[in-house]
């Protein structure tokens, strides 16, 4: 166990080399000399020059890729061009903003899907099964865009059930803003979920000790529950632990469209504004987040499971 | 110096440069210590000494760049000054998120009151009735940057907000009918349109510099591509009929703007642009390599790229559309690499001189002349406007200016855009006003009228 | 699993008697021949041709007069029905070259990492752990940026993003086959390496790359219509993701027929696509479940 722990956290390095190598590529000398954006109009010489050198374009690339990787571990990703704050600090502050929504949807999301996997294996095969699983192939084949226009016209503006777009400080009064988003998000990932944990359910329904455990007569429903759910639950962690880094950073399409002030809502507004410090922060973070987050899930699965290893 | 604001007072103010200078070096701006052209005797005047004479000074001081600020808040706050603002305004910042703000009264404001006169039509309006009260006259301004069309949409017509500052080019077709104006539907459910030319023009800017485009002897080219080159199309499509022809860099609304004039290298003549081209040797464009025409990454100036390439084969000239990002795109014009592209000059204060400075040679890129335009005669004439303030005098230099610019085609200028805002009727006192955006403290609000409209 | 030995073939045949059976896969099928005849159609200029001139006033509702007008007209009076079959067109090339570019990369890089282990495999594992690291959508922006926007920009991009998943699946499959009887049994009458991936493994492991190929599809369709949407998409085209783009205001205003249009003619594809999928992947290799089921479009809504 020690040793896989420490063989997978040294497998990190190489990738996260890998990564930074990559994101500096991308970004720092294919993404367009900055200067000019963030003098404005009226440049002179001597202006670009200096800001040149401030931001370090005149080192060479490897002294630039040097200063990158010094950027990622300190977490100073200096300033936005566009809003001149910084990007530390934005990220700070879109964090509650964006856990606002996600925790709640997430936690919704997983429940509900987890309830109804359950209550399709426990009628596995029969027409009920059937037509929840057609239901989420359709759900899944709509655009996610498509249930945010459509969602945010008739429910909040058509109906008035819910405040077309907004947010609040007071975390009381934030709930009512949160809400149908957080339905649409709910909406948007439940196909994908429900066919998800419905594989990981059946796989333990055709487990020997299932059967053994219906031979010594117990009810079907007290099979699902305690033996079942138990067990199919470790495939289904996994799969949604992967998920909760990116929580963090929340959901760019229904946090712009539902005017939340999270990470979403700051990378779109700087995809928009070509403010490529704060999108190469963000895909840092993102990556970051997903690195880590899957070291984390491998080793937590690795002491629940001793088969798994490296690979 | 890391500003974009730092040419408006770069060498105006006498020992402010050294005083810049001194900050570098020590690598901290020290606010406390004195310029000599800078005095403040007591709390509400300042005084300024210039370098040398300088009648744009007064524009400059109205720029945001030159405000009044607490220097306490500014030493607390460093670098993070634009977060916590602190000024002399009659509002202060209560909250700032990514994408709201919240401004209370602030309680010391040194107090202002309402203009007592105003443009003409001013008073027809109405906008004169409150005229000597004392500002502002609401207690909080609720300011939502909404990334999205629809909520941003839906939130104004449920009345969620007084007034919509954004209409673009998709929206405004829903907004204006035919005829340019606010749509009956909307009219009776009493919205109102602001319409007012902008202070900004449109034009495809040539790199003088290049060896196909540039130069004295390119001349001929340049003015067949700008006979070729019809705007009013583009002015209903990419603009909805709310655009104007643009003759000169001076926008209506700035001193010295020639209603009558027309600018003869920018009548839309297919036969005498084909006729150029013939006469110089290249007749349908034989012999003229392929154009380069950069452009901004965005769905109206593709569109308007792909009008001006349409427009060019016409001529039997081939233009490719090179598709680049903003910060691209600005990297490329400014180190000379770009040929033609489209863009935008939007005023930064209201003097005709921010227009012609765009072809001062000594503004060459990476300057504000991106079109590298030298001919010292425009220079000298230029020179000269500078140091003057509007009278007949100094709008007759603007005229030989022009002359020149209509002779040597260093741009195709296109058009004036318009400035476009939609209000409810309980909003009182709004106006467009393109150089103040802080219109904020004359806005009065109906709320019993806010009311019962909503109800 | 009898079929391993004998080559490709009775491996492909019984899939097929399995698939035939599947009445609703056979549907799918359907469809996506029906949608693929439409997009060679629609570029031969034979049908919807052309999609750019006025057929009626701006916003002109659906009416049943005529083909053109019976999904009503956009901004600029076109034909939405057109639109929705020229969006068919780039849909489906979308789809196709970026499976085109995933291919080639996706098997060979996971076949030569799965055949020949060590030092090549740690080397296409970590550029591929590498890549799919980074959230797709963020790379998809990158790539456009530097490729500036437009059609062409998304195919690279999708195709240069989107291979990890077979590479991976092929890998998995070389490595459990390169130690099979058959493969020794090759190796012990002389045939090289070349001949052992590509004649003997391949056309064993060749079947997840159909079955990957339809979550390709799909996903590939649903990032277009995102990228339109943060204006990285197709540019002067229309494209689903720019209709959908182009509506996002007239909702608003009650013009519900190009947005429906779009998400409707989306929808058909890519559950013709899921549905197919899933009958592939089970006609094929019922073990393999999750490896061709599709996670979110954006990797993060």
């Amino acid at each position: 166990m020690t040793a896989y722990a420490i063989r997978r956290l040294l497998y990190t390095i190489p990738i996260l080399f890998g990564v930074c190598l990559l994101i500096f590529l991308l970004f720092n000398k294919v993404g367009g000399d900055p200067t000019y954006q963030m003098l404005g109009k009226h440049a002179s010489l001597a202006q670009i020059q200096e800001l040149r050198h401030d931001l370090g374009l005149d080192k060479s690339d490897f002294a630039q890729f040097i200063d990158f990787l010094k950027q990622v571990v300190t977490f100073d990703f200096g300033r936005s061009y566009a809003t001149k704050q910084r990007i530390s600090e934005m990220i700070w502050a879109g964090m509650p903003a964006s856990l606002s929504l996600a925790i709640p949807a997430f936690a919704v999301e997983t429940l509900l899907a987890i309830a109804i996997a359950l209550l399709v294996s426990f009628y596995r095969g029969r027409l009920l099964d059937r037509s929840i699983v057609v239901l989420c192939v359709v759900g899944i084949s709509i655009s996610a865009l498509a249930y945010i226009l459509f969602g945010q016209y008739v429910l909040a503006y058509w109906w008035g059930w819910f405040p077309i777009s907004g947010y609040d400080q007071d975390l009381f009064q934030r709930f009512k803003y949160v809400a149908l988003p957080a339905l649409i998000w709910v909406v948007v990932g439940l196909g994908v979920n429900v066919r998800v944990f419905r594989t990981f359910m059946l796989d333990e329904v055709n487990q020997d000790y299932v059967r053994t455990a219906r031979a010594k007569g117990l009810n079907e429903s007290v099979v699902l529950f305690k033996h079942v759910l138990k067990n199919a639950m470790i495939p289904v962690l996994t799969y949604v632990v992967i998920e909760i880094p990116f929580l963090i950073t929340g959901s760019f399409l229904l946090e712009s469209f539902f005017g939340i002030p999270g990470l979403g809502s700051i990378t779109i507004d700087a995809i928009h504004n070509s403010d490529f410090p704060v999108i190469k922060a963000m895909t840092v973070i993102e990556t970051l987040l997903f690195i880590f987050g899957s070291l984390a899930t491998d080793l937590a699965y690795s002491g629940v499971d001793p088969r798994v290893r490296l690979g | 110096m890391g500003s974009d604001g730092w040419w408006t007072l770069d060498g105006k103010i006498a020992g402010l440069n050294e005083w810049a200078a001194q900050a570098k070096k020590s690598g901290r701006a020290d606010y406390g210590a004195p310029i000599s052209g800078l005095t403040a005797p007591d709390k509400t005047t300042l005084i300024i000494r210039l370098t040398k004479p300088n009648p744009l000074i007064l524009h400059v001081l109205t720029m945001p760049y030159t405000n009044v600020v607490a220097h306490e808040a500014v030493d607390r706050y460093g670098g993070e000054f634009g977060q916590h603002p602190v000024g002399t305004g009659p509002f202060r910042l209560d909250s700032l998120t990514s994408n709201q703000a919240i401004w209370l009264r602030n309680p010391t404001f040194h107090g202002q009151n309402y203009p007592t006169e105003g443009e003409p039509g001013d008073k027809e309006a109405g906008l004169l009735a409150d005229a000597g009260h004392a500002l502002p006259f609401v207690d909080k301004i609720i300011d939502d940057t909404i990334i999205e069309d629809q909520p941003a949409w839906l939130n104004f017509m449920q009345g969620n907000h007084d007034y919509l500052a954004k209409i673009n080019k998709d929206n405004s077709a829903d907004v204006f009918d035919d005829n340019h104006k606010l749509k009956q539907s909307l009219v009776a459910q009493g919205l109102e349109a602001f319409v007012t030319p902008g202070i900004w023009f449109n034009y495809v800017a040539f790199n003088m510099e290049d060896p196909v485009v540039g130069g004295e002897k390119n001349v001929y080219l340049r003015r067949a591509m700008a006979l070729a080159l019809d705007e009013s199309p583009m002015i209903e499509k990419f603009y909805l009929g709310l655009a104007t022809r643009a003759e000169t860099p001076i926008p209506p609304g700035i001193g010295g703007f020639d209603p009558k004039f027309r600018n003869p290298a920018r009548e839309y003549n297919l036969v005498r642009a084909r006729e150029i081209l013939a006469k110089a040797g290249h007749p349908n464009g034989q012999g003229i390599p392929e154009l380069t025409y950069d452009l901004k990454s965005d769905m109206t100036y593709r569109q308007i790229g792909e009008y001006f390439q349409r427009a060019m084969a016409e001529l039997g000239i081939k233009v490719n559309l090179n598709t680049v990002s903003w910060p691209e795109l600005l990297s490329r014009v400014r180190r000379k690499q770009a040929q033609v592209w489209g863009i935008t000059w939007q005023y930064d204060y209201p003097d005709a001189e921010n227009g012609w400075q765009l072809l001062y040679s000594k503004n060459e890129s990476p300057g504000s002349n991106e079109s590298n335009y030298k001919n010292p005669k425009f220079d000298a004439l230029y020179e000269k406007i500078a140091l003057m303030r509007d009278s007949p005098e100094r709008f007759a230099l603007f005229a030989k200016m022009r002359d020149i610019f209509v002779q040597d085609v260093p741009w195709i200028i296109t058009v004036n855009q318009a400035e476009t805002r939609l209000t409810h009727s309980w909003l009182h006192n709004f106006k467009i006003h393109q150089f103040e955006h802080n219109i904020e403290k004359y806005l009065r609000v109906d709320v019993a009228a806010r009311q019962k409209a909503l109800r | 699993m009898s079929a391993q030995v004998g080559g490709g073939k009775s491996l492909w045949a019984d899939a097929w008697i399995r698939m035939r059976r599947e009445k609703l896969a056979m549907v799918a099928l359907g469809i996506i021949i029906f949608y693929s005849l439409v997009a060679i159609f629609a570029k031969l200029g034979l049908i919807a041709t052309p999609w750019d001139v006025e057929v009626a006033g701006a916003y002109a509702a659906p009416s049943f007069g005529s083909l053109k007008t019976i999904m009503g007209s956009d901004i600029f009076g076109r034909s939405v029905f057109y639109k929705v079959i020229h969006g068919t067109r780039i849909a489906m090339s979308v789809g196709l070259v970026t499976s085109i570019i995933t291919i080639p990369i996706g098997v060979v890089l996971g076949a030569l990492a799965g055949y020949f282990g060590g030092l090549i495999d740690e080397v296409v594992v970590w550029f591929y752990t590498t890549i799919s690291s980074i959230p797709s959508i963020m790379l998809l922006v990158a790539f456009t940026y530097v490729l500036g926007k437009g059609i062409f920009s998304v195919y690279i991009a999708l195709g240069v993003t989107s291979w990890v998943t077979l590479a991976r699946l092929v890998r998995g499959e070389f490595m459990k086959h390169k130690s099979r009887e058959y493969v020794v049994a090759a190796e012990s009458i002389g045939a090289g390496h070349a001949i052992r991936i590509f004649r003997h493994i391949l056309p064993n492991v060749i079947h997840i790359v159909i079955i990957n190929l339809s979550l390709q599809f799909q996903m590939a369709i649903k990032t277009e219509v995102i990228l339109s949407y943060l204006g990285l998409g197709v540019q002067g085209q229309p494209s689903w993701g720019v209709m959908i783009d182009d509506a996002k205001l007239e909702l608003a205003r009650g013009v519900w027929w190009q947005l429906t249009a779009a998400t409707i003619a989306m929808s058909f594809i890519v559950l013709a696509f899921n549905i197919f999928g899933d009958a592939l992947r089970d006609a094929f290799d019922p073990k393999l479940k999750m490896a061709a089921m599709p996670r979110r479009e954006d990797g993060k809504k």
